[in-house]
């Protein structure tokens, strides 16, 4: 599998009334071709911003930074808006999670999604009609041709999405950006749309980084993932190498915090991460974790914490050795 | 004993449609009959559009049925006065942004119930609400605090402790996590659990989350189409559903394990339009185990292994008991 | 994960990482200081309100006072002022000073008294048609609808040429008027909050839909109300000094601003103070009152956004 994306040290600010916000703090990811990152996190940790980032599409005042941000060789950090404008929608696809924000209410379905191949392609009316007909019926949508005259409006949830994906897809994208692509959706409607996206993802050796808070989803879906917290990636690594021995505590913590069937017991406790995620304004020091770690000790407040190795090739962000990390895992798994 | 609540054949239809496109019914909760036990936590799950928030809101007192009873501890709900019912079921709602008025403080905010049931004296209002912040685990120094200052987790613990001022019996929650992170979900379960031991409450837990309604639930709902199409021992409904849609439902829950993979869930066609069901059972277009008779007659509840199906598949295990009582008549 | 669960919902602060969040009162302060127009028009608007509250102390003369030996007096900034009658005297030699200060609290007290009746019928209608929605709504906007197609002025002018001008009868005539936009903002703000989960938490406590409607929604959609009454009170002053110029609002000698205007209407050739005096107060009134409202809106809209 050969790199697609490599992102080094990408940071976003945003300024707040109340300062600088560093929603996204230097974090470096690498996805191949034919691969599924999934980006973990709970609410305001960044995942969504890293996304944007990516797309050059940030809200108005925020800043960009990075040290690499390579896609198939060109450089997204230099080119100009126009390029990037190409490059969008054609080399890259992005899903949303609330279709109905990023499909125009007042057009049909058919000339929004044909009217993506006439802009990138310059293909004629008709050479799009038929892929616009052939992709709704790979994202399962039928009678194709009917719905082209639908509104958006006219399509339940699910179908939306179909219709989000189709539009995502209609230029063969190497690379499709999934931001929270099944929140919305009905558990049914759920799988249904995440195996047709790895069904896509396979047959077309696409890329695909998936930005979700739903572990249940990274489990089943992803190849690899990182987890972020605070606008860091605190923890990445291979999905069943994580979710077998996660070591940093914060991944610990939101593992312990979902109920899994069949090894927490019905009516148990479950494991809980007190406190909220913090909005990192200013200049932070330290672990930002600490605060709210039950391992915490003086030395995490001190110093930027740098992202060790592990020994399954992953990384992770802390200051205790791999080994204690792992035996608290086996310690903490066995109470269950 | 009477059960804490039973409800008997509910319906709730809206008519819609204006001048010009005629009027017509949806049918929400479309003939539903459920008992729920003292001190048990039932689970209603189903996809958006299956009834159960509607639901939810008949028994909170927000909507009437239009057919169909619902009886608390045997008494009819249709002749409590609002505050009757008020003190026996309370709501705690999804979304603890909206469910909070921005402009009361938080102790004003849980004392409303009590100024508005008239319970204690003004200091022995103001105790109550310490006392009860402390048990949903809010500090004192949030007292005079606006909603807008606290965050998602702190402000359910708000909603709860309204709602549980009063101390009601049935506490009816829809989605009372899916707003929050997974880190403080975990956080407000704990909480409901801790407070069901030690109030003794009953709840009706609506969530679409099927992993959180088995961790909590006692017993299990599928609604589907404004029905009721399974209930039973949640165990039992996990472990073994009967009903073609449970087990679709229940196939397509995605839990966090590595390497199973997505499931296929075999349904086909979509959610039907509330407004045009299906003639027969509801279900049957998306049913893989469809037969002819599904399209005709709607099939009733029946007891199968201690749970309540509805579905033709299991009529033949029916009529073959019956069927010597029949040669006998 | 810790001891006590009770305690996990308490949140742990981040020394210096995070910042302290002002408190709302700082915050909307601060934002009115640097908001110009709200200053401005607050500015003016108090110094009116304090004028009309103790115009008979400020006032060096006594408004009705008629002295036909010193009539029509220049202003303090012509050639022939003087300070005795800083803006001069009108065509019966009032004191013109005196005049406006009393004209303004005339102003003032029908614009206000008027808005209090519109307020009150509008709010009805609008929370009445914006909460319960269905026929009643369907009855709100039909009476809505009527009124909108009544032209202000000309009714107003039938029904005070029938029954004879008095200040009353035109703060009624206003009040029974102007209360549309209450009715539209009250409808509109009071249809959004309706359906949200704190008004249905407390119909589930019980509470009584009167109750609902007065502690429930009418102090959310207040803010919206504030900015309505400020630009209906100019909009009723206008209205006045209006009808006051067609001879059909309030009747002479009351020292009203649109009556003055009226009286000065044949003079305006030769002495043009006397009706520029009384049409620049009015003006810088009204004005002043549109941009406070104004600004209260910018405030408050920013103020929920954040």
């Amino acid at each position: 599998m050969s790199t697609l994306l490599t992102i080094e040290d990408l940071s976003v600010d945003l300024p707040v009334p109340a300062g600088v916000l560093r929603a996204v703090r230097g974090i470096s990811i690498e996805v191949s071709r034919g691969e599924m990152l999934a980006i973990v996190g709970e609410s305001g940790c960044g995942k969504s911003l890293t996304s944007l980032a990516i797309m050059g599409l940030l809200p108005k005042g925020a800043t960009r930074l990075a040290a690499k941000l390579d896609f198939a060789g060109i450089d997204l950090a230099v080119i100009p808006d126009r390029k990037m404008a190409d490059i969008r929608g054609e080399r890259i696809g992005m899903i949303f999670q609330e279709p109905m924000t990023a499909l125009n209410p007042c057009f049909t379905v058919g000339s929004q999604l044909e009217e993506v191949l006439v802009r990138h392609r310059g293909a004629s009316r008709k050479q799009a009609r038929d892929r616009a007909i052939e992709l709704l019926e790979i994202v399962g949508i039928t009678p194709a041709a009917q719905r082209l005259s639908q509104f958006p409006h006219q399509l339940s949830g699910g179908l939306r999405q179909r219709v989000m994906i189709a539009m995502a897809l209609m230029c063969e994208p190497e690379l499709l950006i999934c931001d929270e692509p099944t929140t919305a959706l009905d558990v049914t409607v759920q799988s249904e749309i995440l195996s047709l996206i790895n069904r896509l993802r396979r047959d077309l050796n696409m890329a695909v980084i998936l930005i979700t808070h739903d572990l249940g989803v990274v489990a089943r879906a992803a190849d690899r993932l990182a987890v972020m917290y605070a606008g860091q990636i605190v923890e990445s690594g291979t999905v069943r190498d994580v979710f077998a021995t996660p070591l940093h505590p914060y991944t610990q913590g939101l593992l312990a915090c979902i109920p899994v069937p069949g090894r927490t017991a019905p009516g148990e406790r479950l494991g809980s991460i007190p406190g909220v995620v913090p909005s990192i304004i200013g200049e932070a020091r330290g672990c930002s974790f600490r605060n709210r770690c039950s391992l915490a000790f003086p030395a995490c407040g001190e110093a930027d914490i740098p992202s060790m190795p592990a020994s399954h090739g992953g990384d992770f962000r802390c200051l205790l050795d791999e080994r204690d990390l792992a035996h608290r895992v086996a310690a903490v798994g066995g109470s269950h | 004993m009477a059960p804490l609540l039973e409800a008997s054949d509910v319906h709730v239809s809206y008519p819609v449609g204006g001048m010009f496109s005629g009027r017509r019914a949806v049918k929400a909760v479309n003939g539903v009959s459920l008992q729920i036990e003292r001190g048990s936590v039932l689970g209603i799950v189903g996809e958006s559009g299956c009834g159960k928030s509607t639901l939810s809101r008949l028994l909170i007192g927000l909507e009437q049925p239009t057919s169909g009873s619902v009886w608390v501890d045997g008494a009819p709900i249709a002749q409590m006065t609002r505050l009757a019912r008020a003190r026996r079921i309370q709501p705690v709602f999804q979304d603890p942004y909206s469910s909070l008025n921005p402009r009361r403080s938080i102790e004003a905010t849980i004392r409303q119930p009590l100024d508005v049931h008239g319970i204690g004296t003004s200091r022995e209002r103001i105790a109550a609400v310490r006392e009860m912040m402390d048990l949903v685990g809010l500090a004192q120094r949030h007292a005079n605090s606006y909603p807008s200052q606290l965050s998602g987790g702190q402000r359910q613990r708000v909603a709860i402790a309204r709602a549980l001022v009063i101390r009601p019996e049935l506490l009816v929650c829809d989605e009372p996590t899916s707003a929050l992170d997974v880190s403080v979900q975990s956080q407000i379960l704990n909480l409901l659990q801790d407070l069901r031991a030690e109030f003794n409450l009953t709840y009706v837990l609506i969530s679409h989350d099927l992993a959180i309604v088995e961790h909590i639930a006692t017993r299990v709902a599928v609604m589907y189409t404004g029905k009721i199409v399974e209930e039973g021992e949640t165990s039992a409904v996990f472990s073994n559903p009967l009903h073609p849609y449970s087990r679709a439902l229940l196939s397509a829950v995605l839990t966090p394990e590595p390497g199973l993979g997505i499931p296929e869930t075999r349904l086909r066609g979509s959610f039907p339009n509330p407004m045009d069901l299906p003639p027969g059972c509801t279900f049957h277009p998306r049913c893989p185990e469809s037969m002819p008779i599904c399209m005709e007659n709607a099939p009733c509840l029946q007891n199968i292994d201690g749970k309540s199906v509805s579905c033709h598949l299991y009529a033949e295990q029916r009529s073959s008991v019956e069927s010597p009582r029949k040669q006998l008549g | 994960m810790s001891a006590d669960p009770r305690r996990a919902g308490v949140e742990v602060s981040l020394t210096s990482t995070l910042a302290v969040e002002p408190t709302q009162f700082a915050n909307l302060r601060r934002r009115a200081l640097r908001h110009i127009g709200f200053m401005i028009g607050g500015g003016v608007l108090v110094l009116v309100v304090f004028v009309a509250l103790f115009a008979p102390l400020i006032a060096p003369e006594d408004p009705y006072a008629q002295n036909l030996t010193r009539r029509l007096l220049p202003p303090i900034w012509h050639a022939d002022g003087s300070w005795s009658n800083m803006l001069g005297t009108d065509s019966l030699g009032r004191d013109y000073l005196s005049r406006v200060i009393h004209g303004v609290r005339f102003s003032l007290l029908i614009g206000l008294s008027a808005v209090m009746i519109s307020a009150v019928i509008g709010i009805f209608l609008g929370i009445m048609g914006g909460y319960f929605g269905g026929r009643i709504d369907s009855a709100v906007v039909f009476i809505l609808t009527c009124r909108l197609a009544l032209p202000v002025v000309v009714v107003a002018l039938a029904v005070v040429a029938l029954v004879g001008p008095s200040l009353q009868l035109v703060i009624l005539v206003l009040g029974l008027l102007i209360w549309d936009r209450f009715a539209v903002v009250m409808r509109s703000s009071t249809q959004q909050v309706r359906g949200l989960d704190y008004i249905n938490a407390a119909r589930a406590l019980g509470c009584s839909t009167p109750r609902i409607l007065w502690s429930e929604i009418l102090p959310i959609v207040a803010p919206n109300l504030i900015v309505v009454a400020t630009l209906e009170i100019a909009n009723a002053i206008l209205l006045e000094a209006a009808l006051s110029f067609l001879g059909l609002g309030v009747p002479p000698p009351l020292p009203s601003l649109g009556l003055m205007i009226s009286e000065a209407k044949g003079l305006m050739i030769f002495e043009p103070w006397v009706i520029g005096v009384p049409g620049v107060v009015l003006f810088v009134m009204v004005l002043a009152i549109n941009l406070f409202g104004d600004g209260v809106r910018d405030l408050t809209a920013r103020d929920r956004s954040s």
